[in-house]
């Protein structure tokens, strides 16, 4: 079949000018996104679509206010282990910090109780914890006086925020114990600190003055932290923050950039030398790689404004695959000794290869994660670039004479008599790799799918389990789960958290944190403010009772005050804004009710809770669900590429096609025996896109021009670069990447292996 | 020009002396194992115009902590150990509890190392008759104590603590028995 552009159009002046305009252009703005300062990025997040399942915590506002925090926690673990020695140097270390100015530190040690006594002092008589609400109700007026008289002879009296005169039976002291209610004591001494066992932390905290993303607000920060570590090596530091874990991928990214960059390109200039041994087409390679490259950032920016930086750790892979086009016209150049001979024999499959890779990459802009939108683009812009590249710098070699590469006497030697002995046996070979394809297919079947949340980690595992431990240490909320509270009203919202609130601690002693603890429902402050005045109050009420038995006459007693409904009109303090999160997430008709302890979760319960406006969040199960949907639109999308390939190889190579198909089928299920021993995931199914698109390429190159000892040479050199690309990317810490990396890893090995087998069988021309 | 000599030395040796006698009340309590005897304790609260007295038992075990037996006019059980606080069996963890226990429990262990965390401690006189002031320095015991004052001689013989909202507790011990460790460390009781 013909081409609507022929292969001499490439070396015409016309598409040179063409090329150097492309890449002129593409350096020039390559050149000044680079100069612009932002154009990388290293926001992990950006990379998951997990903003449609932070939707409603977004609207909250609940992200904001949480990502630019930090906490770090300092201890003296040498052997003596001094808490004073451990406070001295976590005291440096926040001056350190505080004198940075993308760091702002938080006080730790503002009055606190102060602001809680100004602020509740018109309520003191209408808000009442549920401890004491209880006693209220449950006890008698003389019950409660001796309870509060017997707390007088104690050698420690009872906490109390207002004197005993403005709330003799202290029901405020109870109050604000709830307000303070968590599983570890903080206590605050120049630093507050936690204890654990033998071990003090002394607690430090602080908000960045921007994003945790922004390399040159992170970087000030961890190098603070990295050089005081290093000159204190007797104190453990424990960091929890989103700017750690964004710190953290930024260098992961950059370590596994440098890792498959250069990795990659050592491989390729290594091969080139030893099999070419020619310093031209050396350079040749470097100018296709750089285009490429060139190119494939410049499109990205282009379409995406930035480039992730863990795009460029993937992308690298890109210079494994653009050096095939390269070395299956070199070798052809060697072996015919023209370059228009080595090019006309190659267009065909050039093109085709170059189609069928760019289309399987392209196929994952349907993809819901712009990560690996992003990485489509690149490698696919990428790939074009050097299709086009060697298209057109294959004009500019000049005539030579006919020098096969040595690599080839391989395959003449050892490999065409072994792949001949298939043929002979092919009924034999079909039947066995049948067996083996459909064993391999209820193995990978038995193991099942995988859709954990763990594969969108890019934090190592020493970093989580570091800010497992701070959370643990200071009770954290668990802010994976929790209840959503919709309703008409605030005050609505309001009574609708204490029904959860009461609902569940009928049946389950878990910590809920919720608005209603700092500011009850109008309705609870009435009902409240009515119990007082009846309990305490009233002329048969415990003060009375109390007055008597402490033989005064208590004249400076007043009357209880009018009921106050203006709680929560006015904005609240600061203090209590930045010690209480839960009032930001109160909006006039949506609030949330946290938990502290999520080893307390009972599920079923949360789940069972048939509460009007009450709705259970699982963030975890919701992200996992959508893993789940993406991993099945995706499978179809592999099963509709892999129809759509059948019906082309047929159309374009009849009985060819079934080279093509079983390279495709075969490389694709020994991928996922190997590379899924945990169960299929959704990175396996887009990874396997890249395997058939690899595996096309190389039956598309044996097919035409035709399998030989120059096509093998070549199919094998384009195998082994790719192979060490993605083989390097399944060393990466990432887990989407490693599973990237491993699957297109063994699918290009089986495709190596396997492809030169089924030509064999069903090609035509080697049975004549 | 003597008197200046003198002088300086004044200066020098005085605040020596005031650490050198926490020092030596730290040894000399050190050796302490246990003691037991009657307290009777003053609670003057600003508006009532007279101060509530109580009596009872203390018995102090460097194993098990502060048992603090209120006899009258009500009864209740205060316990104070490495565990923590509890009320007539019932365990108590309110703010800044902790803390004013743990000071109370460090004040009849006389481990003024620990004091010395949460506290500034200063004192006058010598071995035999001897004042402690405690000022805090820890922000939730500083949000409810002014400062502890401790009396005493042998033996702790009063403790004065003067609350935020102006409350008064004055508790007199009466030492009953003591028990130390054999005699080979310095300072001691007997």
């Amino acid at each position: 079949m013909g081409f609507p552009l022929g292969y001499r159009y490439f070396s015409s002046w016309q598409a040179v000018v063409i090329w150097l305009f492309l890449i002129l252009t593409s350096m020039g703005y390559s050149g000044f996104k680079i100069a612009s300062g932002n154009g990388f990025n290293s926001n992990i997040l950006s990379l998951m679509p997990i903003n449609i399942v932070m939707n409603q915590s977004h609207s909250l506002g609940l992200q904001e206010k949480a990502e630019r925090r930090f906490v770090i926690l300092v201890s003296d673990v040498s052997e003596n282990m001094n808490a004073r020695a451990g406070l001295a140097s976590a005291t440096a270390l926040r001056e350190e910090l505080g004198a940075l100015e993308t760091v702002a530190m938080i006080s730790q040690t503002d009055n606190t109780e102060d602001t809680l006594r100004s602020f509740y002092r018109p309520y003191r008589y209408q808000i009442l914890s549920a401890a004491t609400r209880d006693i209220l109700q449950s006890k008698s007026a003389q019950e409660i006086a001796e309870g509060r008289l017997r707390s007088f002879y104690s050698p420690i009296p009872d906490y109390a925020l207002y004197s005993f005169s403005d709330d003799p039976l202290n029901v405020s002291g109870s109050w604000v114990q709830s307000l303070f209610k968590r599983s570890v004591a903080v206590s605050h001494n120049d630093l507050p600190s936690v204890q654990e066992d033998d071990v003090t932390w002394h607690l430090i905290t602080g908000e960045l003055q921007g994003s945790p993303f922004n390399l040159r607000i992170q970087e000030p920060l961890v190098k603070v932290i990295g050089e005081f570590e290093q000159k204190h090596p007797h104190l453990r530091l424990l960091t929890s923050g989103l700017v750690f874990h964004a710190a953290s991928g930024s260098k992961l990214a950059q370590a596994e950039i440098s890792t498959v960059g250069l990795g990659s390109l050592l491989a390729v200039l290594l091969l080139v030398l030893v099999v070419f041994r020619s310093l031209r087409q050396s350079l040749f390679i470097l100018l296709v790689l750089g285009s490429s490259a060139l190119v494939a950032l410049s499109a990205t920016w282009w379409i995406f404004g930035n480039v992730h930086l863990v795009t460029v750790a993937f992308g690298s892979t890109l210079l494994g695959l653009a050096a095939d086009y390269c070395f299956h016209f070199l070798v052809k150049l060697n072996a015919t000794g023209s370059p228009d001979k080595a090019i006309n024999l190659l267009f065909k499959g050039l093109i085709i290869s170059a189609l069928s890779s760019v289309t399987a990459y392209l196929i994952q802009l349907f993809s819901p994660f712009p990560g690996l939108q992003q990485f489509a683009v690149f490698v696919a812009s990428g790939l074009a670039a050097a299709c086009f590249t060697v298209l057109v710098l294959a004009g500019q070699f000049s005539e030579r004479e006919p020098k096969p590469v040595r690599l080839g006497s391989i395959y003449d030697g050892c490999l065409e008599p072994l792949y001949a002995r298939v043929h002979v046996h092919s009924r034999a070979f079909i039947a066995l790799f049948m067996v083996l394809l459909l064993s391999l297919v209820a193995i990978v079947m038995s193991r099942g799918v995988s859709d954990d949340l763990r594969l969108l980690n890019t934090s190592g595992s020493e970093l989580i389990s570091v800010e497992a431990k701070v959370s643990s240490l200071l009770g954290s909320v668990e802010s994976q789960r929790y209840f959503l509270i919709e309703g008409n009203s605030r005050q609505e919202v309001l009574l609708r958290s204490q029904n959860v609130i009461d609902s569940v601690g009928l049946h389950s002693s878990i910590d809920l944190i919720s608005v209603t603890q700092i500011m009850p429902a109008l309705e609870q402050q009435r009902s409240d403010y009515v119990l007082i005045k009846e309990k305490i109050f009233s002329s048969e009420g415990a003060l009375s009772i109390l007055c008597d038995r402490l033989d005064s006459d208590c004249r400076w007693r007043q009357p209880i005050p009018a009921f106050n409904p203006t709680l929560g009109n006015n904005k609240f303090p600061t203090v209590m804004q930045s010690l209480f999160p839960q009032l930001s997430m109160l909006k006039d008709n949506v609030s949330v009710v946290f938990f502290r302890d999520p080893s307390k979760v009972d599920l079923a319960l949360f789940k069972s809770l048939q509460l009007k406006g009450v709705t259970y969040i699982d963030r975890v199960e919701s992200l996992s669900n959508l893993l789940k949907q993406f991993r099945n639109q995706v499978s179809w999308l592999l099963a509709g590429f892999l129809g759509l390939l059948l019906i082309i190889s047929y159309w374009m190579f009849s009985r060819g096609s079934l080279i093509v198909m079983g390279s495709v089928i075969a490389s694709s299920v020994t991928a996922l025996f190997f590379a899924a021993p945990n169960g299929v995931s959704l990175f396996h199914i887009l990874a396997l896109l890249l395997v058939v698109g690899i595996a096309v390429d190389t039956a598309v190159f044996f097919i035409t021009p035709g399998l030989d000892r120059n096509t093998w040479s070549a199919a094998t050199l384009a195998s082994l670069t790719s192979i060490i690309a993605f083989g390097l990317l399944s060393m990466s810490k990432v887990p989407l990447l490693n599973q990237f990396g491993q699957v297109v890893a063994y699918g290009l090995v089986t495709s190596w292996i396997i492809t030169p087998m089924f030509w064999f069988i069903f090609n035509q021309s080697y049975k004549k | 020009m003597n008197r200046w000599i003198v002088l300086l030395l004044l200066a020098v040796t005085l605040p020596l002396s005031a650490a050198d006698l926490v020092d030596q009340l730290s040894v000399r309590a050190g050796s302490l194992q246990s003691m037991q005897g009657r307290f009777s304790m003053q609670r003057q609260i600003a508006v009532l115009p007279l101060p509530l007295e109580s009596k009872g038992r203390f018995k102090y075990s460097k194993g098990l902590g502060l048992r603090w037996e209120t006899l009258s006019p009500v009864q209740s059980l205060l316990s104070i150990n490495q565990q923590g606080v509890s009320v007539d069996g019932v365990q108590r963890s309110q703010i800044g509890v902790r803390e004013f226990a743990k000071a109370l429990l460090d004040i009849f262990a006389g481990d003024m190392e620990e004091l010395a965390d949460t506290f500034t401690i200063s004192s006058i006189g010598d071995l035999n008759q001897w004042q402690l002031i405690l000022e805090p320095r820890i922000h939730e015991v500083a949000a409810r104590l002014v400062k502890i004052s401790i009396t005493g001689a042998k033996n702790t013989e009063s403790i004065e603590i003067l609350e935020t909202n102006m409350d008064i507790t004055l508790i007199n011990l009466v030492t009953e028995s003591v028990n130390t460790q054999p005699a080979n460390s310095e300072g001691n009781y007997n």
